[in-house]
């Protein structure tokens, strides 16, 4: 995993509500802590050691895995076929594996992107007509 | 106009590319595989564009990929460098199809030239003879194929229609190993390229190999920089290039120039060229045209002060060539020698982490290169780490320049060739000019 992908995975930690959030691709796996509680700004102080013991926290999706799905190629992404459509899937969708959640397009082709797995979608990370790279974090999934 | 180029490649080439656009004002996209990430030079530009995994095949050869790159980015022109795509006539069609620049020539030009067959056709129309052989792919029946060796006279090698880098390709000594020759390089061909189409030609005990670079626009110009020796080679891969060539006369280089030049008027090509001839008893056999930038270009840049790579993309722009033939100037010598990842006996591909780098420096120096200390040298790649050119009023300025370069450079972590180019370069025979393209592997085998 590199650090790119780290730092993008922090800033959608850091803008979400989650306590914590595990994150696995392939070999590959991350976990981030909340080092405090998120409702309650502490003065600095040693911070107590949180490895494997999630924080506390009213979040209901706290402790869950959240899986991210990978742009499998490059090209412009669409969240349906067409601008008057509604978004093929949207946060808090449940998707089954091999359901289509979006549109890459290459070449004027759009290719139909499916989901790896069944779970709740969690958060989409772009927008219509967003370029996307290879290997991009499209969407998170919670199983 | 060209505004924004596509880099269609990787390392060393990728970074002179993106130089080139640098001076000429246009925006650049590195494309690049994961594990290219976070390479320098893919940083140094405007842009950058993962296209896919490690394995060419689904990043720098992936069609669909590179063109969907250059269209998220809103990119005009795409320049393929060396290798991969660059000489992938269906690549170039696509390109043009989704209406962006290829630098290069037309589809059609790298088709016809791309098939030997073809390419030794056009040039015989030219007056520019190849190697005597069986003129067009070989007939099934064997009687007739051992008849035409008679004709040719052995030895004779046996090649791929859609060959390169050495496969599909077969020495028979005489006629009872022909039949061997033929079946084995036919299987090959068929593996490496899918096409089992093969021709026969004379083997040339120990010829050199020259070349001429080429530069044609759109309207017709066309003119050479003149010569390159590429003789010093192993297993068909050139290792040390040097421009002019020993022995040939001013005259021979310009009656050879200006028919490489009349034939690619002829076809109709535009973009950079080079034909490869081998030269053996003071005649010259064409044997192919890469329709690309090639990796020695740097030699002749330094004997001509002409930019390859910038003339590649004006002509694409469609700019008339910005020189004429008569004000083309051959001054000095140049030699360029090939550093590559590889052990310097056994040429076993040596990847890993770049410790230490120090490069050479000084007049008469050029060092192109993608490496720096802590480069992690993939091993999906070609080997070629750095390629290090010296030019001096002669050649023995220019040879005295290498062998300090050569001194000076270091490069820790992995084994280079450095030491094969020492010992090159130390030998009598290659002093003198006295080489031929089997030199280096006899060289090797004592």
């Amino acid at each position: 995993m590199d650090l790119r992908k780290i730092r993008k995975l922090i800033e959608i930690f850091n803008a979400s509500k989650l306590g914590e959030m595990e994150i696995r691709a392939g070999d590959e796996s991350i976990r981030l802590t909340r080092a405090t509680a998120i409702s309650s700004p502490q003065p600095t102080a040693p911070l107590p050691e949180v490895e494997g013991e999630p924080i506390p926290s009213s979040n209901d999706v706290q402790g869950e895995v959240a899986v991210p799905i990978l742009s499998p190629m490059v090209g412009t992404f669409y969240a349906a076929t067409s601008p008057q459509d509604s978004p093929l899937v949207e946060v808090g969708d449940k998707v089954a594996a091999g359901q289509a959640i979006c549109f890459i397009e290459a070449m004027k082709i759009f290719n139909q992107i499916e989901s790896e797995l069944n779970g709740t979608v969690i958060s989409v990370l772009k927008d219509d007509g967003d370029p996307v790279e290879y290997g991009e974090v499209l969407f998170l999934v919670k199983e | 106009m060209i505004d924004k180029i596509v880099i269609a490649n990787r390392g060393e080439i990728a970074l002179r590319i993106l130089r080139a656009c640098r001076d000429l004002g246009i925006a650049t996209v590195a494309l690049h595989s994961e594990i290219d990430r976070e390479a320098k030079y893919v940083k140094l530009a405007d842009e950058s564009v993962c296209i896919g995994p490690a394995p060419s095949h689904q990043s720098y050869l992936n069609i669909p990929a590179v063109i969907a790159a250059a269209e998220v980015t809103n990119a005009n022109a795409i320049h393929p460098g060396y290798g991969f795509l660059s000489e992938n006539a269906d690549f170039a069609e696509q390109v043009e199809k989704s209406n962006f620049i290829f630098i290069g020539p037309s589809p059609q030009a790298i088709r016809r030239m791309g098939d030997k067959i073809e390419a030794i056709k056009s040039m015989s129309c030219g007056g520019i003879p190849s190697v005597p052989g069986s003129n067009g792919a070989l007939d099934e029946n064997l009687e007739k194929i051992k008849e035409q060796a008679r004709r040719i006279g052995y030895p004779v090698l046996i090649k791929a229609a859609a060959g390169g880098g050495g496969k599909g390709l077969r020495l028979a000594e005489d006629e009872s190993e022909l039949d061997n020759a033929i079946r084995t390089s036919k299987s090959e061909s068929k593996l490496s390229f899918g096409n089992s189409a093969l021709y026969m030609e004379k083997f040339l005990n120990n010829p050199r190999h020259i070349e001429i670079q080429v530069l044609a626009d759109k309207y017709g110009n066309a003119i050479h920089l003149g010569d390159r020796d590429c003789s010093i080679q192993r297993l068909r891969q050139k290792l040390i290039e040097e421009a002019p060539s020993l022995g040939i006369s001013d005259e021979q280089r310009q009656t050879l120039g200006q028919k490489c030049t009349q034939a690619c008027q002829n076809l109709g090509y535009f973009g950079a060229g080079t034909f490869e001839f081998l030269y053996d008893g003071k005649e010259f056999y064409f044997i192919e045209m890469n329709t690309r930038v090639q990796v020695e270009h740097p030699v002749t840049e330094a004997i001509t002060g002409i930019d390859i790579v910038k003339e590649q993309i004006r002509i694409a722009a469609g700019e008339a060539l910005s020189k004429r033939q008569d004000e083309i100037e051959f001054r000095g010598h140049a030699i360029e020698c090939r550093i590559n990842a590889e052990h310097p006996e056994t040429f076993k591909p040596s990847p890993g982490t770049v410790h230490r780098y120090h490069p050479p420096g000084g007049p008469g120096v050029r060092v192109d290169t993608h490496i720096y200390a802590g480069y992690e040298m993939p091993l999906y790649y070609d080997s070629l780490v750095a390629k290090l050119i010296t030019h001096g009023s002669d050649r023995n300025e220019a040879l005295a320049r290498m062998r300090g370069a050569l001194e000076e450079m270091v490069i820790d972590g992995i084994e280079t060739t450095i030491p094969i180019h020492h010992r090159v370069l130390s030998k009598k025979k290659f002093l003198r000019g006295a080489i031929d393209i089997n030199y280096l592997e006899r060289m090797l085998a004592r």
